[in-house]
């Protein structure tokens, strides 16, 4: 009996299918009565001789995958790779993070544990931080695996780039504009597009501009508003023929999507019409002691306003004037207030004593974000609506939504953590350290400590902020240095918190060390 | 003092002497400097006290094994059941990053160190020869019942295996997992545990069977396994010994630790261990390690149980190489050890030792066989074998091709298939893993002729 004939026999069961005695069976002494027992004697014999005498099959027609190019740059040391597989399998993404951007800083380079690096792109699928973290230290080995692996094909380009630019010949731009880039603009996918198209606005704005415009009138209107967006890096005078093209679209979306890549350049037309249009609606007037505004806003949206992409219906609750004038300032350069000689927090307390400081205020807050007028945005900050008053518990208190984090998120780095060093009894102190990236600078982690320092021996109390914070902390602090305080102080509620503060700090010293070992090259 | 004491361990040492996962993090929360006081070292001992919710700190103090092994006895006035607990893994976390100062140790622990002193050079049990006859008598009744309880169950499988029979795998497969486990049950009633575990494992293939278009090869295989063992027994004392001992060993009867710590078959060598599995079944932990011996190139297994807050006894250091000298459990293939001595520190894994190609390595399969004719999976290392993908979105599995060409089917978790494939890059690697009898798992693999690693069952 063959062992193919006996499983098949074993599925149907002796009920219906017979199995014959043989010679073999009397021989071995067993007895063959009944079909079943023979069946069971068969099975115990023949499965035995197969698993003794099993031979795996020829590979056959499936082709061993090419090997991946070699990487110059040696892997890293056993420490360093056993901390990283660690952290993975603890899920703590943020400490994996800081250990790749630690790597990516490394000299000289080594490269990622390939027996991770499949660990490392699941883990940063869906993870905007980590992949950001990831890409820089990619290898050939990425894109190689990347292309077997659809959920990783976003890493397929970066790999490539990332191999590409260590390689050091030529200038980055020069390369960067790959003589396929065409043809990847016009067959690949709208993720490929959009990273290719980011690439190149960084390297070669003008061949950024010429890719858009060559598939310009074939494009969905989504991808197209999508493009326009990304146009806004290396933004130039250049680009004013294909906003205004985009702000005579047929698609609300891309209309917007070009008004705003139109703000956005000093000198376009449009801005300077809307920097006219914003004089003329707000006028200042100057008097011996004090100044007033004086506002004239149409009462519907004209065919002009609509033209140059502002929204002609109100949302519910908000009049149509206001909303107008909300816009006219918005769209209007930040720089474009300076002419009157009064600067903007003085601007900021004349529209105080108006009717409409609500609908001004908006719309300077969005021109100041989106210009990044450090000016508008400093003097905004000041201002109580943005809730940046004093707290009574300092650091821990304070809302995560109040206005004034997104003026701080669009404060260049050096301004931002001028202002929180300068106010750490604010009220946004606490919830825009949960906004910033990590690591923070060493300035402002020298303020946080300190603020962490009181903090901890005082304990406001019932509120799970103070927890939240130390857990922040620990992973942002750069360097990573504990707070200058005897443990003894800390109160009782927290030492547990700050225990976890302690041990977090201790492993990123520790990964610190691992990654700075120059683990010796494997013999061959 | 030589310097590097200062280092006997390492964190990741002192890490995996916790006895799980959970003291383990517990313990690193503990190793802050903000916790201790009065702490220090000397060569035999590492000493500390650490304030904890309590009003008096905790003495806790860990003795250094002289022989520098990867683990230490641990001492501490907290009430926690974990052992070592999270006291003492934190203090030895401290003493691995250097943060403990050398000094003269206090006298609790001068006490502690020479009670352990006084143990070790007292007899450890007394002579079993020493038992009277009238305890040989009741242990032979107890034996006897046993055998009949056995004898029932067997019966009883039989009658159940001859039924499967019949009724045909095909129509026992859509069966609810309850119709299976009643017979599991049975067969525990019956004290044959090794039964109740041949019906699970159907069971298991069975429930799987959408996954796997093998399953009525499996589930044959099972049966024809089952069924030696009832046969088996019935011919229990015209079998060679080392198959009896097997046998019984295979329907669940336990070895006493200390028949195997007094005669079994001891082997002293360096031993690798390349692979380890970690299970957590409701109450049952299980930590199950293969050990490859450097130069005997005898191939055992290491495998401890613990239930509930019990401690699981950690084996050799998984991933790693060390020296030890293990006494052997008698009968099943590849045979089950105790670790009887340790000499020296572990050190980090070499090259692989593996067969040249799959037939060389599956060559063991037939000697294991004819010993313990129902070892159902096998460790086995090969060097030089291309990772062969399938595509991705093919259910097709996996293949590992030695420099013969033959391929083997791969049953791995994605993480692992994965980690194999980055590892080669599409170069040769050397694995080691087990074999099921019908596809290879791998869980440990370097680049050709490269130091090996882990690929899986590492502490969570």
């Amino acid at each position: 009996m063959s062992w193919s004939g006996l499983v098949n026999a074993a599925v149907l069961g002796t009920g219906r299918t017979a199995v014959p005695p043989t010679a073999e069976l009397a021989a071995a002494g067993l007895d063959h009565d009944d079909d079943q027992a023979r069946l069971l004697h068969y099975a115990a014999a023949l499965s035995r001789a197969r698993r003794a005498g099993f031979r795996p099959p020829q590979a056959g027609a499936r082709a061993a995958p090419e090997p991946v190019d070699g990487d110059s740059r040696p892997p890293v040391g056993m420490a360093a790779e056993r901390r990283l597989a660690g952290l993975l399998r603890a899920s703590q993404h943020d400490l994996a993070a800081e250990w790749l951007r630690l790597l990516a800083a490394r000299d000289p380079a080594r490269r990622p544990p390939d027996v991770l690096l499949p660990a490392l792109l699941t883990a940063a699928v869906g993870r905007p931080e980590l992949r950001t973290a990831l890409q820089p230290v990619l290898g050939p080995l990425a894109g190689w695996l990347a292309r077997r692996n659809d959920d990783w094909a976003w890493a397929r380009g970066a790999a490539v780039t990332a191999d590409r630019d260590r390689d050091g010949a030529g200038d980055r731009a020069g390369d960067a504009v790959a003589p396929d880039s065409g043809r990847a603009w016009e067959t690949g996918s709208i993720e490929d597009r959009r990273a290719l198209l980011a690439r190149l606005r960084a390297a070669d704005p003008a061949a950024g501009r010429q890719l858009v415009a060559s598939t310009w009138a074939a494009d969905p209107y989504r991808d197209r508003a999508a493009f326009v967006t990304l146009l806004a890096t290396g933004l130039s005078l250049d680009d004013e023929p294909l906003a205004e093209q985009a702000l005579a679209d047929r698609r609300a979306e891309v209309r917007r999507a070009g008004a705003d890549l139109l703000a956005r350049l000093p000198g376009s037309r449009y801005s300077q019409r809307a920097a006219a249009r914003a004089a003329a609606a707000v006028r200042i007037e100057r008097q011996p002691l004090r100044q007033r505004l004086t506002l004239t806003v149409p009462p519907t949206a004209t065919p002009e306003l609509l033209a140059d992409g502002i929204d002609g219906s109100p949302p519910g609750g908000v009049g149509m004037q206001a909303w107008l004038l909300r816009q006219i300032v918005a769209v209007a350069p930040a720089g474009c207030w300076a002419g009157h000689g009064l600067r903007p927090a003085d601007l900021l307390a004349v529209a105080d004593r108006t009717d409409w400081s609500g609908p001004l205020r908006a719309g300077w807050t969005s021109a100041a974000i989106r210009d990044a007028d450090q000016d508008w945005l400093l003097a905004l900050l000041g201002h109580p609506a943005a809730g940046g008053g004093k707290a009574r518990h300092p650091a821990v208190e304070g809302q995560r939504i109040a206005p004034g984090l997104p003026l701080l998120a669009a404060l260049p780095a050096a301004a931002r953590d001028n202002w929180l060093c300068a106010n750490p009894g604010s009220r946004l102190f606490g919830p825009a350290l949960h906004q910033l990236p990590a690591p923070w600078s060493a300035r402002l982690s020298d303020q946080v400590r300190a603020v962490l320092a009181g903090l901890v021996r005082t304990d406001p109390g019932h509120s799970p902020a103070p927890r939240a914070l130390l857990r922040l902390a620990a992973g942002r602090l750069e360097p990573p240095e504990p707070p200058d305080l005897d443990s003894g102080q800390v109160s009782d509620r927290l030492v547990t918190s700050w225990d976890n503060l302690l041990s977090t700090l201790s492993v990123r010293v520790a990964m610190r060390r691992e990654l700075a070992e120059e683990p010796e090259e494997p013999t061959p | 003092m030589a310097p590097d004491s200062l280092a006997r361990y390492s964190r990741d040492q002192v890490l995996a002497m916790a006895p799980d996962a959970a003291a383990a993090k517990a313990g690193l929360g503990q190793a802050s400097a903000a916790r201790w006081t009065g702490s220090g070292h000397d060569e035999h001992a590492v000493w500390g006290e650490c304030r904890g919710s309590g009003k008096l700190p905790y003495l806790t103090q860990a003795a250094l094994d002289d022989a520098g092994l990867d683990d230490a006895a641990t001492k501490c006035s907290c009430p926690s059941r974990k052992f070592p607990c999270k006291h003492a893994i934190g203090l030895l976390l401290r003493y691995a990053d250097g943060a403990i100062p050398a000094g003269t140790p206090p006298g609790w622990v001068a006490a502690w160190l020479a009670a352990r002193a006084a143990r070790s050079t007292r007899p450890a049990r007394p002579e079993p020869s020493a038992a009277a006859p009238a305890d040989l008598q009741a242990a032979q009744r107890r034996a006897a019942s046993r055998d009949a309880k056995v004898d029932g169950g067997v019966g009883e499988m039989r009658r159940w295996l001859a039924d499967l029979a019949r009724g045909g795998l095909g129509a026992a497969q859509p069966q609810p997992w309850s119709w299976w486990d009643q017979q599991a049950r049975r067969m525990i009633d019956a004290q044959a545990r090794g039964l109740a575990g041949q019906v699970r494992r159907m069971a298991a293939i069975a429930a799987t069977a959408g996954q796997r278009t093998d399953w009525p090869e499996r589930l044959t295989d099972q049966l024809g396994s089952a069924h030696l063992l009832c046969e088996a027994w019935n011919r229990r004392d015209v079998l060679p010994a080392e198959t009896s001992e097997a046998l019984r060993v295979r329907l669940g009867y336990n070895v006493a630790t200390e028949d195997v710590l007094r005669s079994g078959k001891r082997i002293r060598d360096v031993w690798a261990v390349l692979g380890q599995r970690l299970g957590d079944d409701q109450n049952l932990r299980t930590l199950q390690q293969w050990l490859y011996g450097e130069r005997t190139g005898e191939v055992v297994t290491y495998l401890a149980f613990a239930a509930g807050t019990q401690p699981l006894v950690p084996g050799l250091p998984a991933g790693r190489r060390a020296e030890a000298t293990l006494a052997l459990y008698p009968g099943t293939r590849p045979a089950r050890v105790l670790i009887a001595d340790r000499h020296g520190r572990s050190e980090p894994l070499g090259s692989l030792p593996g067969a040249p190609d799959w037939h060389s390595a599956l060559s063991r399969v037939a000697d294991c066989l004819s010993v313990d004719p129902w070892a159902d999976v096998i460790p086995l290392a090969v060097c030089d074998v291309t990772v062969l993908p399938s595509d991705q979105w093919q259910l097709d599995q996996w293949r590992l091709a030695d420099t013969a060409g033959r391929a083997m089917p791969a049953a791995a978790s994605a993480d692992v298939r994965w980690a194999l494939l980055a590892l080669g890059g599409g170069r040769p690697v050397d694995v080691a893993g087990e074999w099921d009898g019908f596809a290879f798992t791998p869980q440990a693999a370097a680049p050709a002729g490269q130091p090996g690693r882990l690929l899986s069952g590492w502490p969570a």
